[in-house]
């Protein structure tokens, strides 16, 4: 058996302290478990999440929550034609009295970012939230200024009304750690929303992670056991999603472009994360597996093949799954 | 045509043999119409102006054309029926020799004899030859012909039954060959097991397990996570303890191979002999339910 009791012990904790956050956001979130999960693995691993969805999921209510849970500043942009990068970053104000100009910070300078209906926005604010994601830094002027730690942008997208979007890049979906599809509640599910309707909004949530910080748990994942098999595992994934050509398996042709080293980082990451939900201090392919479809979903370019026979990423996902071997 | 001569030639006869105090009537022969070499039955009435004790001649006569074989004779008051089975040998028509009935010799009765072969051709006496067919060959020849005709069928019968055999024979064989391999596998692997590293130990050990499950459930679990065939066996219609015990197995190679947990040379062994029980115990349970 495993000697390190100390990190099992920092696990149980950990695990502990999650399932109190779990129970602090369902005050006000009913269900959504695998979204709410999503989220806090997004938080934990340093990424962003891309979350699709049709309006009224409660998707700003949830980010919102995760932020107060958290303990974390949060703010929310609503993506629209006519937004400015200057709008999201921030931009240099000329002050009267003083005759010089200053910076003027923009709501990207917090803990936890909604950016609502990212699609809405044209390329050049796309690009400077970007900046922003992947750096962790914004240029304003001559400056350039730390964003704050943690710094974590969920940006949702309407998956029905693409009239008048602007398509996020693949680069830019790269950035994304994972991308979340969020579905509509079960009845049951429903019923408990319409039983808290009055009560929901006097809700008094507890900031779970006052004490123990957003850092710990990285730091913490990053001690979780990642076997050389469940590595190369990883990189037979990603590697079978890139076989456009070879014609060796019956996917292939409904791939234009596979998965970049940035889905075998962040299926390694988000393997870890899973591990750690599941109290153990190893990760096993079932991890892998868990997180798959979330990581690779939008890092897969479909064919026009897989448009005209109506395959979705999740059904190219499976495929891949279904022909690598686990170790 | 001919008939009509013989009738005509009959009737000649008859009339003169009136003259010799006697007359013949109803002459027939059985069968009406023959041929050379054939028995034949001929039959008359006589009638005399005197009584006579008609006898059956001791010898018959041998003209060489012909062959007596038998004479009956039966009085029936004023008349006499005479019946000779005879064979010819020659054809055409022809007076049969004197035949001595005791007192009274019949000589004017003649036979036509007919024949397969053209009247022109040469009428030497051929030898008597014997039959072409003996007695029986027309039953074994029909029984060969019905032989020849079923063999067909027997054939087929036969072939679809060994093909019906092998085909178990194989089947039953192609069933058991994965557990026979998984068999050979553990034997392979308790024989080196000393110098086989850790790893490697039990990846080989549960590549086979799960080749060897994949036969069983048909479904390929090379692919699949030990959760995932935890779920498979759920869904099956396993005994529970048997799917707890594959699922067990499984999870303590996974923290061997994922956690880096150690195991003793004895804990190899123990794995080696619980895989063989249990799965000595799926076969059993499969072969009780044949629609795994």
């Amino acid at each position: 058996m495993n000697d390190d009791k100390n990190l099992m012990d920092q696990i149980n904790d950990a695990s502990t302290l999650l399932d109190s956050a779990r129970k602090e956001i369902g005050k006000k979130i009913i269900g959504q478990a695998g979204m709410i999960d999503g989220l806090l693995m997004g938080i934990i691993t340093g990424g962003h999440i891309l979350v699709e969805g049709v309006p009224g999921l409660a998707k700003t209510q949830m980010v919102k929550t995760i932020a107060e849970v958290l303990n974390a500043d949060f703010k929310r942009i609503q993506f629209t034609p006519d937004l400015l990068p200057a709008d999201l970053t921030g931009t240099m104000i000329y002050r009267p009295q003083t005759g010089e100009f200053v910076p003027r910070k923009g709501p990207v300078f917090t803990n936890v970012v909604l950016a609502d209906e990212i699609n809405r926005a044209p390329a050049k604010v796309q690009s400077a939230l970007l900046e922003a994601m992947a750096e962790g830094q914004v240029t304003i002027g001559e400056n350039t200024y730390r964003l704050a730690d943690p710094f974590f942008v969920m940006a949702t997208q309407n998956p029905i009304e693409q009239e008048g979007t602007y398509q996020l890049p693949e680069a830019q979906l790269d950035r994304f750690v994972m991308k979340l599809k969020v579905d509509y509640p079960s009845p049951q599910e429903e019923l408990l929303i319409l039983d808290q309707v009055d009560s929901r909004n006097e809700q008094v949530l507890r900031k779970v992670f006052s004490k123990y910080s957003i850092q710990d748990l990285k730091d913490l994942s990053t001690r979780i056991r990642v076997d050389e098999s469940i590595k190369k595992y990883i990189v037979s994934i990603v590697n079978a999603s890139r076989v456009k050509g070879r014609h060796q398996l019956p996917f292939t042709r409904f791939i234009e472009f596979g998965a970049s080293p940035r889905a075998s980082i962040a299926l390694y990451n988000c393997a870890r994360v899973n591990a750690l939900f599941e109290k153990r201090d190893f990760v096993l392919p079932e991890d892998v597996k868990a997180v798959a479809y979330n990581v690779l979903r939008h890092r897969i370019v479909l064919s026009y093949e897989a448009d005209s026979e109506e395959l979705s990423s999740d059904d190219v996902i499976k495929d891949i799954l279904s022909v690598v071997a686990v170790p | 045509m001919k008939k009509g001569f013989i009738f005509f030639l009959l009737l000649q006869a008859a009339f003169l043999t009136a003259a010799d105090n006697y007359q013949i009537h109803n002459l027939r022969f059985m069968p009406p119409e023959y041929y050379v070499g054939d028995t034949v039955e001929m039959s008359f009435i006589l009638k005399t102006d005197q009584v006579h004790d008609f006898t059956v001649p001791e010898e018959f006569p041998d003209p060489g054309w012909l062959n007596i074989l038998s004479m009956d004779i039966e009085s029936k008051g004023s008349e006499t029926e005479v019946t000779i089975r005879l064979i010819p040998y020659y054809p055409g028509t022809r007076a049969l020799p004197p035949v001595d009935l005791g007192g009274l010799i019949v000589d004017d009765l003649k036979i036509f004899t007919s024949t397969l072969l053209n009247l022109e051709s040469s009428r030497e006496l051929e030898g008597v030859q014997s039959p072409l067919l003996i007695p029986g060959t027309r039953a074994v020849g029909a029984l060969i012909v019905s032989l020849l005709l079923a063999l067909p069928i027997l054939i087929v019968m036969v072939y679809r039954f060994i093909r019906h055999r092998t085909g178990e024979i194989v089947k039953t064989y192609k069933i058991n060959l994965p557990y026979r391999q998984f068999q050979r596998l553990v034997r392979k692997i308790r024989r080196s097991m000393v110098n086989m590293p850790e790893k490697e130990f039990y990846m080989t050990f549960t590549g086979g397990l799960k080749k060897y499950l994949s036969t069983r459930f048909h479904h390929d679990l090379s692919s699949s996570t030990t959760s995932e065939i935890e779920n498979l066996l759920g869904r099956s219609r396993i005994h529970d303890t048997l799917a707890l015990s594959l699922v067990n197995l499984f999870h303590r190679v996974d923290r061997v191979k994922f956690a880096g947990d150690k195991m003793l040379y004895s804990d190899r062994e123990q794995l080696l002999s619980e895989v063989e029980e249990v799965s000595e115990a799926l076969e059993e349970w499969r072969k009780k339910h044949a629609d795994i």
